[in-house]
């Protein structure tokens, strides 16, 4: 397969200024060496909670923040002929001009903040293009109309305000914008989660349509595992800055190795009434960024924690079939849950 | 099983600019003495202004239109029914946070940032146990053997007063009054003793320590457990959870759930669980009610809901939900929820329903019994019991 985006060693550090001089005297380490290869045509779903690093990773490669340190390859060719190039140092006109920009976009979170209220959805939808030179005149107002039917709304729609929509129609408007340069890579930074049950299934299943007619490539982000579950093929948990665990989807749902992705999978409450399971319930919280835990930074609330968790730090080691994990005791740990939690629910393929 | 608190045809109203937001409209629920009831449904559908319309705490331009609040304090039978539309609003303010508490969606909103967490907590104390801590005061002093001098004589004569009659007006006067204000120091320490007890049992640890710092010193799962406090305080009859954990992460959220679960088993009768998730539904409640749009459409024991949900949108909410096994596309509903300015006519659930027949344009559906304790407000069914007679 194709790489289409590689990080190396990403990281990004928010300094926190203090004293008189307004100095840096800490830092918030919001990414802290990320290795992440993102495939041509698949689609990357980023697990985590709140204050992980999910988003900033995203907002990384858009090159909406200059990270800290580390690389950000971008191979721009379908064939892979060429060299990649490395995005994360280079500065911002040079992205426009060597028409990268077009190539990466980004849907945000809340389509409600993400729309300018005093804009019309035309001038939304056209404003990449006509940043980026694409289109003029009427092939742009074509282009446009093109846009929104992709993404299931008419032309009625054309000359309206945001104000006028509901929440699921403003991310089909935040989606048309997206992909209105025609990009290769689209990152997703919780597009379902401020939407409804019955609109977000309306969304995820647009989101995967346009996957395969325009032949894109997505990095999903978001909190809820059951919803990336439909659309991703892969998978990576993030836990504090670090990735925990990257496999395939399947893999993870079936064989989690990773305790963080145990506690994840088992606190998702399951719509059914038969389900009766255990569930692994961590002990306090997340720590803060600005001071991470020494070592594995998941030992304060691992429950299956050992001395050599507090003194050395666990790599992301490959276990075959593509599934890596970081951690000491991966080997076991789904015997250990399986001992203490009783059956996992992944096991139950009934519901 | 007795009845707790009841809603009967319940209508509420916001008056706007741009119309009569129809809100409400009739809806009538149940929750039974050491049940827990879930409210579930879309953002807008009204979950929230019914509980609200039930604690009568609706803000301006909301208005309780009709219908009745039933609220059966006693534990057996329907005989000392109260109608808390009716009361005054001093007895409303003595019903909240004493028999009636409620959890706020937002823990961050909820809690005030310049107070610290055991004043906080402390107030409910102060405000519903009065009479009952001034009695505790009287009898440690009573018991205690420092000499009697006449500051302590006085003291004593005002909390004599404070337990028999606390709405005194003398009382509001030594309060309201520099130095004299002074007198009331032990009911705030006894108050701070009780919330530092109520902050432990919530498996919070340091609660000392905790209980003088503020809001912003904690962390979102902390806070919502100090939220939890405030509403355990003084031992509700109904705990009304709105959103309790939706802003939440998923860790954190288990640890709420597991919290509530224990509460529930341990301390309060009944719990009104208002969720937009029917995974939390199903695995922490006893009965149900599905929300669309300012109606209850469905109402049912959870077992039956989730096996067998007779209402459309039950059915469509059920298969948009993303589960484990499920391979595939998931199904949506078609179109959005209505504009409650301009609600369908009818059934307001017709434009979106499969199902729909030209009845559900012009009527609306009464709810009808199906089953055991299986309430819908369906025109499906309505028919089909009505051919069966």
């Amino acid at each position: 397969m194709q790489k289409i985006i590689e990080l190396k060693n990403l990281k990004k550090h928010y300094p926190v200024l203090g004293g008189v001089f307004r100095r840096q005297v800490d830092a918030v380490k919001a990414l802290d060496g990320i290795d992440l290869d993102i495939y041509r045509g698949e689609c990357l779903g980023l697990v985590g909670e709140s204050g992980c690093g999910k988003t900033t990773t995203g907002k990384a490669i858009v090159r909406l923040h200059k990270p800290t340190e580390g690389k950000i390859v971008f191979y721009p060719s379908e064939e892979g002929t060429t060299a990649g190039t490395d995005i994360a140092k280079i500065p911002l006109n040079a992205l426009k001009q060597l028409g990268i920009r077009s190539k990466l976009q980004m849907v945000f979170q809340d389509p409600t903040t993400s729309l300018n209220p005093r804009m019309l959805i035309k001038n939304i939808i056209a404003e990449p293009l006509k940043a980026q030179h694409l289109f003029r005149g009427r092939a742009l107002e074509d282009r446009v109309m093109e846009l929104l039917n992709l993404v299931g709304l008419t032309k009625d729609h054309y000359l309206r305000y945001p104000h006028e929509f509901s929440g699921g129609q403003r991310q089909r408007i935040a989606v048309a914008r997206a992909i209105a340069t025609n990009p290769d890579f689209l990152i997703l930074d919780e597009p379902t989660s401020a939407l409804d049950v019955s609109v977000q299934a309306q969304i995820l299943n647009l989101l995967h349509g346009l996957q395969l007619k325009l032949n894109l490539t997505y990095l999903f982000v978001t909190h809820h595992l059951l919803v990336v579950k439909y659309i991703s093929h892969r998978l990576a948990v993030m836990y504090l800055g670090k990735i925990v665990e990257i496999a395939k989807t399947g893999d993870i749902f079936s064989h989690p190795h990773h305790p963080y992705t145990h506690a994840l999978l088992s606190g998702i409450p399951v719509p059914d009434v038969e389900h009766k399971q255990q569930r692994i319930v961590l002990k306090g919280d997340v720590p803060s960024p600005l001071n991470p835990p020494p070592a594995c930074r998941f030992h304060t609330r691992c429950p299956f924690v050992i001395d050599r968790c507090k003194t050395h730090e666990p790599i992301l080691e490959d276990i075959g079939n593509g599934h890596r994990v970081a951690c000491h005791r991966q080997a076991e740990v789904e015997k250990l849950v399986h001992d203490r939690f009783g059956k996992r629910s992944s096991d139950n393929k009934a519901i | 099983m007795s009845k707790l608190i009841e809603t009967i045809d319940l209508v509420t109203n916001f008056y706007t600019h741009e119309g009569v937001v129809k809100a409400l409209d009739k809806v009538s629920l149940c929750v039974d003495h050491g049940c827990t009831f879930g409210l579930v449904g879309e953002s807008g559908c009204g979950k929230s202004v019914t509980v609200r319309s039930m604690m009568r705490i609706i803000q301006e331009p909301g208005k309780i239109d009709g219908g009745k609040v039933l609220f059966y304090p006693g534990n057996n039978g329907s005989e000392t029914a109260i109608d808390l539309l009716q009361q005054s609003e001093a007895t409303m303010k003595a019903l909240r946070g004493d028999k009636i508490s409620m959890i706020f969606q937002e823990p961050n909103s909820a809690l005030n940032p310049i107070m610290s967490i055991g004043e906080q907590v402390a107030e409910s104390f102060l405000f519903h146990r009065k009479k009952e801590m001034s009695q505790q005061i009287l009898m440690d002093m009573d018991a205690s053997i420092s000499k009697a001098n006449p500051l302590k004589s006085i003291l004593k004569a005002l909390y004599r007063l404070a337990a028999t009659r606390p709405e005194a007006l003398i009382l509001k006067l030594f309060s309201k009054t520099p130095l004299l204000k002074s007198w009331e120091n032990r009911l705030h320490k006894e108050a701070m003793r009780r919330a530092v007890e109520i902050i432990a049992k919530l498996s919070i640890p340091h609660a000392q320590d905790i209980a003088r710092r503020y809001p912003h010193n904690l962390s979102g799962g902390m806070k919502q457990r100090i939220v939890i406090a405030i509403a355990l305080a003084c031992n509700p009859l109904l705990l009304i959870a709105d959103e309790a954990t939706s802003n939440l992460d998923v860790t954190i959220q288990a640890q709420i759930l597991d919290l509530l679960k224990d509460l529930k088993q341990k301390v309060i009768s009944s719990v009104l669980l208002i969720t937009h998730d029917l995974g939390i539904v199903a695995e922490t409640c006893d009965r149900v009610g599905v929300m669309y749009a300012g109606n209850l459409c469905e109402v049912a024991d959870v077992k039956d809901l989730f096996s067998e949900p007779r209402h459309p949108y039950t059915r469509a909410l059920l298969n948009a939900v993303p589960r484990f096994a499920h391979e595939g596309e998931l199904e949506s509903i078609e179109g959005n929820v209505p504009n409650l300015v301009n609600p369908p006519s009818g059934c307001r659930f017709h434009p979106r329903c499969r199902d729909a027949k030209s009845i559900c344009k012009d009527a609306f559906p009464e709810s009808t019994k199906v089953g055991n304790n299986h309430q819908v407000a369906c025109f499906l069914y309505t028919e089909k019991s009505r051919e069966k007679s």
